[in-house]
């Protein structure tokens, strides 16, 4: 599915060069769960976004090729790569939250991933039913446009009545009047393609009252949920892999599980390839089939996740497993100041 | 609202004779006692204050005798007058400024955006007035376009009336479908607006800018583009809204600055709106007038604000409305209201109602400190700390100022030599900061120009004794010497060489106004006295702002109220009118009375800055740990709190050096401020004026120079500081 | 049995949640009725989801807050007798800080928890200042560093040059500064990377040896507290729902949220037996208005549709609002308490 070889990343900063990346190399299978492991700083966020060009403006792929299906993307043109993301590769980010655009409502959002990436689909399902394709509601602005438009009407309407000229507000009370008769006229519309695909999509991550949460603003939703809405929204796209990058780092122990028991679900249901990128080792061997370590840039050792657990090879995954509380009380095996590295 | 007329009441009850223009040399004893019945003078201060209320409220805000009419009848056509103007500016500012910011910001530190930041360092740094000479110069001489340069009433009133309905010209032609009306309206509005809206430009594009910078960096900027959508699908959809919210909230303060911008346009083009009418009310001491137009800008103010307020709950989701006030709000308010409605049924009632008021307020507040002083005694320093504060703000403005410079200067290196070990080490990583410093100046070339621009102005007004030598009969260096032997009978100022009565000639470097100032003369030492001002302002503002604000955003809950109130009703006075006000109304026209009517303008604004600053600070777990480790409020706010408002202080106190010359130079420009031959530029700026139509360009461009390169360079260092400082950029 | 050194009865603390008229509409019990005995030089947790009441608790020990009702009862060992009263609220200001000696409090994001603008001298050096023990500060500061790993070469430093750990150990340095007997830890290790997390609990159960501390060691780890911890307590929606030594309640859980949490924690274990918890986290607003007050307890929409979705997987589940309903604490093994039928 996807292939990383040997890629380079560069940061470029104030105390000079920054080598994120020194020649890492993955491959991920069809249909399977591989967990990136690593702490912070070794690279392995960094990987995923080198992979898609999604890195700061300081970052730089010096290095290295990225195959998709066999297509070398590592120099493909910003029109394929906008097709690749979101249309074959999906991402879900640490903090639902702060990931999600807070003006925005969840059908908006979703909305945009699904005008982009299944156009054609909408527009079939919308000739089938004989439904409106994207608005079920026309003449309608975004909140910010029309309440600016009401904002300048009433203004005017009360200055022509301080000033005493009554006949020059008509026009705008005309304007302000058919607003709101509009929303009244437009009542009974039917949903459009789009909203049915925005709530089909919700119902897929097991969201209790699509339509309802698809009109609301991701800070009226629980961590949870938002989380789940991120996660519908990489899928909406109808994407063959899922990107997850800590997906669950920022939520409780309840939730996390949740929200994993809902990736391998839908990934057992897809048949998709899920990259999940974490620091928690306990995440990788509950969710994982492969997983890789990462350390400093590299990719240390690779395995399955029974071996990798059972029989680490690498000295640096024997000390990270080591350094993990597992029961009893004996004193955990690292260095008591610096580097993990340093063993 | 409320406040703001018991300011402007106060104002005009300091104000000496409110019967002033009544009063002719013939009004005898008796006539002047039945004025003073009549305008129920005698009656107690509050009575009379009740009674100005209920004034105020049924829209008979008195009688102006100099513009010869009732304020409220003025107000309302002069006011449609400035509304058009500035609604025409505003359009054109909002509609330009955005997309320029966020170009701007897409384009961060490439040329594009260099030449637009200093695009709109300039609309800042330019004072307007200037820019409006500027203008009315370049399209006379230049240009054969039928640009009216003042407003005239011809067409309008004389030639071929039309009939006036609202007032605003644009809309009345309209009515009357009278294109050559039309047209007529929009020639004489174009540079008036233009002038007008390049301020305002300047502050939405770097507000816009900064935000949408901040907006970029956000996590949903990278999910957008995750998504698939393009870069500038990314930039329009999901960064410009939500760059839009912060803006917003700070237009309300811009169209104050409108109404601020809108005294001396108006002035200018001779535009007969609010602005000029109060002008000619305060150069002819109209205290109805002044107080009406004072009032009524506030007025304004709130109004604006209260639009955007109901904006912002709307534009961004995550806010209610009026999901913040408190019980004591609501209190006060709906007491202010049925106050109001007393007034207007019974004076006596409302009388004794509003004493009620004042009591009950004042009691609970006294009632909350004191109960918090007595439960924490040691909270008592905070009552030392505002008398402290008190002194030095006193010492600082009696001349006192450099005693205190100097002590602290002793008892800090006093400080260093004791304790020598510790600074030897701990001066390491300050030096480490410092390269650090210089390296980030070195790759930002404005910032450079700044330091330049900076140095030089300072080392000018350092050296002007060598620079301009003040001629021997000349008492105070500070005060121009007229070379009337030049000007005997009116000719028009010269330029580089004039002759003389006797036939002589004399070289001035940069001309002569019409007076016969020396240009060069006035504006060597005239950055003397730019200094003097603005250092003064600047440190006494800040240090009563550092305090007030550190400690009202420190402790929060009631103090924080009060304190906001206080500053809430200074702001809602845009700030050149409020000093206008001060200066007419103590009838002081001296550079000192400026001084103090500019820092009554400008610490509401610090202590604002400061207070958001502290408030963030103390939810930061350092402040928790100090707290918990024992540390007294003293210690939190002097070790923790006001150390880590620093970086913003320094910022605010660098741009305000030069936005107080910006102001005090607006203040001389119209005329007040010290005697006509004090070196002051803004003051050069207004002698040339008249000038201009005759091509003689010197005597307004260059004082006006000196002061936009002095805003300028202080602006420049400004946002450099902010740059360096910011610890974003850390990382 | 050792002595307890502190002791909380029927805390209790509510924030109240007011309308746009300023009156209280409704009540988030942050904490709701906490009573716990904690043992000196015994590390006792405290576990549970993000609004729980974990760092209310902490805020209220420390009085950062005033609770609602309740109080903290301090031992003899705290007071040495001279206090007029063991209740932490009633003391007066000089006791208040001499009560703020014996007591050390870290903080979850070490970088927050340091003033970035000094010096690290200044900073662990603060507590000494502001109790006044100056003398010697220089020779203390440098053995405070050289206790939790540091050297005399890190004095002169700014915060924002050091590594996740080492701020954290500088944290604990000033923690220890006044010799306290307890050690408030909230979340120490949560920000922190899992071998730096071991190097800090491995340099606190040094300093607990070496010392004599008691350590309050708040976190939504459980592999973490299992680790640390000598006796537990599981809280839910402000309440302490199970408490128990811990290898009792890591082996024989009784409360249902203790045994989904468990068995929530990733782990390596496949096999082990699975309980999810199913719906999402209550809000702990309580309504004034009876009508909206009770937590209703039959099962959500959500609930029902996850029910269905795990159904015929294999795996055990519990839903939240049969969590809803409050019983009485009550002993079910030695020393062993929880709020089960």
């Amino acid at each position: 599915m996807l292939e990383i070889k040997d890629l380079k990343t560069n940061f470029n900063t104030y105390d000079g060069v920054v080598k994120a990346l020194n020649g890492v190399n993955l491959t991920i299978k069809d249909g399977e769960i591989f967990g990136l492991v690593g702490e912070t700083g070794s690279g392995k966020s960094v990987t995923c976004y080198s992979a898609l060009k999604l890195l700061p403006k300081t970052g730089e792929v010096v290095g290295g090729n990225i195959l998709l299906n066999g297509e070398d993307i590592t120099h493909a043109s910003e029109d394929r790569l906008r097709q690749i993301r979101g249309g074959e590769i999906g991402i879900i980010f640490q903090d639902p939250l702060s990931a999600l655009n807070p003006v925005m409502t969840v059908n908006e959002q979703i909305g945009e991933i699904l005008v982009l990436h299944q156009d054609s689909k909408i527009k079939e399902l919308a000739s089938e039913k004989e439904i409106p394709v994207y608005k079920s509601e026309k003449w309608k602005a975004s909140p910010g446009v029309e309440f600016t438009i009401m904002a300048f009407c009433i203004s005017f309407i009360s200055l022509f009545i301080m000033l005493g000229q009554f006949t020059f507000s008509l026009p705008f009370l005309f304007v302000v009047g058919m607003m709101f008769l509009r929303d009244y006229l437009q009542k009974d519309i039917p949903d459009s393609a789009l909203d049915l695909m925005v709530i089909d999509a919700l119902s897929r991550v097991k969201l209790p009252n699509p339509k309802q949460i698809a009109q609301s603003y991701p800070h009226e939703l629980s961590g949870g949920m938002q989380q789940r809405v991120m996660i519908a929204m990489a899928l909406a796209g109808k994407a063959k892999m899922l990107i997850a990058d800590e997906p669950t780092t920022a939520l409780d122990v309840t939730i996390q599980a949740q929200i994993l028991q809902l990736i391998k679900d839908i990934q057992k249901e897809e048949n998709m390839s899920v990259l999940l990128i974490t620091h928690d080792l306990g995440v990788v061997a509950e969710t994982c089939e492969k997983v890789a370590v990462m350390y400093k840039g590299k990719i240390v050792e690779e395995n399955t996740v029974e071996r990798i657990f059972r029989h680490p090879k690498h000295k640096y995954t024997r000390a990270l497993l080591n350094a993990i509380p597992k029961g009893g009380k004996e004193r955990l095996k690292v260095p008591d100041v610096g580097e993990m590295g340093s063993i | 609202m409320l406040g703001v007329t018991v300011i402007t009441f106060y104002l005009s009850y300091g104000m000496g004779d409110p019967l002033a223009p009544y009063v002719t040399e013939r009004t005898t004893p008796e006539q002047y006692e039945m004025l003073a019945e009549k305008h129920g003078l005698n009656e107690p201060i509050h009575i009379q204050y009740v009674t100005y209320l209920r004034g105020v409220i049924t829209f008979d805000w008195g009688y102006s005798e100099v513009v010869n009419e009732e304020v409220s009848e003025a107000l309302r056509y002069r006011f449609a007058a400035t509304l058009e103007l500035s609604i025409l500016a505003f359009i054109v500012a909002v509609a330009t400024a955005i997309p320029l910011g966020i170009f701007s910001s897409i384009r961060q530190n490439r040329w594009e955006d260099h030449g637009i930041r200093l695009f709109a360092l300039f609309g800042s740094a330019i004072p307007i007035f200037w820019f409006a000479l500027f203008l009315q110069y370049f399209f006379t001489l230049y240009t054969d376009w039928q640009i009216s340069l003042r407003y005239d009433p011809i067409l309008w009133e004389i030639t071929d009336p039309i009939e006036i309905k609202t007032n605003f010209l644009l809309i009345d032609s309209i009515a009357a479908g009278s294109w050559p009306h039309f047209i007529d309206a929009l020639k004489h509005m174009i540079l008036p607006a233009t002038v007008l809206a390049y301020g305002s430009m300047a502050t939405i594009i770097r507000l816009m800018r900064g935000n949408m910078l901040d907006v970029l960096g956000q996590d949903y900027i990278r999910t957008a583009k995750s998504k698939g959508l393009s870069e500038n699908q990314v930039t329009y959809k999901h960064g410009a809204p939500n760059a839009m919210i912060p803006t917003v909230t700070l237009l309300g303060m811009g169209f104050a600055g409108l109404i601020n911008g809108s005294v001396l346009t108006e002035t200018i083009f001779t535009w007969p709106g609010l602005g000029a009418w109060a002008i000619t009310a305060m150069r002819s001491l109209d205290v109805s007038a002044i107080l009406a137009y004072t009032l009524f800008s506030a007025f304004l103010y709130i109004i604006a604000n209260l639009i955007v307020d109901i904006l912002y709950a709307f534009l961004d989701p995550r806010v209610e409305l009026g999901g913040h006030s408190s019980i004591a709000e609501i209190l006060v308010v709906s007491l202010s209201i049925l106050m109001l409605i007393i007034t207007l049924i019974n004076i006596d009632a409302a009388v004794w109602f509003g004493f009620l008021i004042l009591v009950s307020l004042s009691g609970l507040t006294i009632y909350s400190i004191s109960k918090r002083m007595l439960d924490n005694p040691e909270d008592a320093w905070v009552i030392f700390l505002f008398a402290g504060t008190m002194f030095v703000v006193w010492s600082i403005l009696s001349g006192f100022f450099m005693t205190i410079i100097y002590c602290t200067l002793a008892v800090y290196i006093g400080y260093l030599i004791y304790y020598l070990e510790d600074v030897k080490e701990s001066l390491g990583p300050k030096l480490d900061e410092f390269k650090r410093a210089s390296y980030q100046i070195k790759k930002n070339p404005l910032t450079i120009l700044g330091l330049i621009l900076v140095v030089s102005l300072l080392s000018i007004a350092l050296f002007a004794p060598w620079l301009a030598p003040p001629a021997e009969t000349q008492r105070d260096p500070m005060r121009m010497e007229e070379h009337f032997e030049y000007n005997f009978n009116h000719q028009p100022p010269c330029y580089f060489s004039c002759t003389a009565e006797s036939g002589e000639e004399d070289g001035y470097i940069l001309g002569s106004t019409d007076r016969g100032y020396d240009i060069y003369y006035g504006i060597v030492w005239g950055s003397r006295t730019s200094l003097d001002v603005a250092v003064k302002v600047v440190f006494t503002g800040t240090f009563i702002a550092a305090v007030i604000g550190a400690v009202s955003g420190y402790y929060g809950g009631r103090i924080d109220d009060i304190v906001m109130r206080i500053t809430d009703v200074f702001i809602a006075i845009p700030g050149l009118v409020l000093a206008l006000a001060i200066i007419a109304v103590t009838g002081d026209n001296s550079i000192e009375m400026l001084m103090y009517a500019l820092i009554i303008v400008w610490w509401p604004g610090f202590t604002r800055v400061i207070r958001a600053e502290a408030l963030r600070i103390r939810k930061l777990p350092y402040i928790e740990a100090a707290k918990a480790a024992g540390a007294s409020d003293f210690r939190i706010i002097f070790q923790h709190v006001l150390p880590n408002c620093i970086t913003s202080i320094i910022v605010i106190a660098t741009m305000d050096m030069g936005g107080i010359v910006l102001s005090l130079a607006a203040l001389g420009f119209l005329g007040f401020g010290g005697g006509p031959d004090l070196a002051e530029w803004g003051k050069l700026v207004s002698f040339g004026q008249d000038d201009i139509l005759t091509g003689e360009w010197w005597g307004f461009f260059f004082p006006g120079l000196a002061i936009a390169l002095w805003a300028l360079g202080f602006y420049l260092l400004g946002d450099g500081v902010r740059d360096i400082l910011d610890p974003k950029q850390r990382n | 049995m050792s002595n307890k050194i502190l002791s909380i009865e029927g805390l209790r603390k509510h924030f109240p949640v007011k309308n746009v008229w300023g009156t209280d509409i409704a009540l988030v019990k942050a904490l709701d009725g906490v009573d716990l005995e904690i043992e000196e030089g015994k590390t006792f947790g405290i576990v549970g989801e993000s609004g729980c009441g974990k760092t209310t608790l902490m805020r209220t020990l420390l009085r950062l807050v005033e609770p609602t009702s309740g109080s903290v009862v301090l031992s003899d060992e705290i007071t040495q007798n001279q206090f007029l009263s063991n209740n932490l609220e009633e003391l007066t200001n000089e006791e208040l800080r001499s009560f703020r000696r014996q007591i050390g409090v870290v903080f979850q994001d070490p970088m927050g928890a340091l003033n970035p603008r000094m010096l690290i001298k200044d900073i662990v050096s603060e507590p000494l200042v502001i109790h006044g023990k100056t003398e010697n500060m220089r020779d203390r500061v440098i053995e405070l560093l050289n206790n939790v790993g540091l050297g005399e070469e890190h004095l002169y430093r700014y915060p924002h040059e050091f590594s996740g750990g080492q701020r954290q150990r500088i944290v604990i340095a000033r923690a220890l500064a006044l010799e306290p007997k307890i050690l408030v830890l909230d979340e120490p290790t949560s920000a922190l990377d899992v071998s730096v997390q071991a190097q800090i609990l491995n340099l606190l159960n040094d300093l607990q040896e070496k010392y004599n501390l008691t350590y309050i060691f708040i976190s939504h780890d459980l592999s973490v507290i299992e680790y640390m911890c000598d006796r537990l307590a599981v809280m839910y929606l402000g309440r302490v729902v199970e408490e128990a030594d811990t290898e009792e309640l890591f082996t024989n859980p009784q409360h249902p949220y203790t045994k989904a949490l468990l068995s929530a924690t990733p782990n390596f274990n496949k096999d082990k037996e699975k309980i999810m918890i199913l719906g999402d986290v209550p809000s702990p607003i309580t309504y004034l208005d009876e009508s909206k007050a009770k937590l209703a307890t039959e099962i959500t929409e959500q609930e029902r549709l996850e029910i269905k979705s795990i159904e015929g997987k294999g795996l055990d589940y519990i839903v939240r609002s049969s969590l809803n309903e409050v019983l009485p604490l009550k002993e079910v093994g030695p020393s062993h308490y929880a709020r089960v039928k």
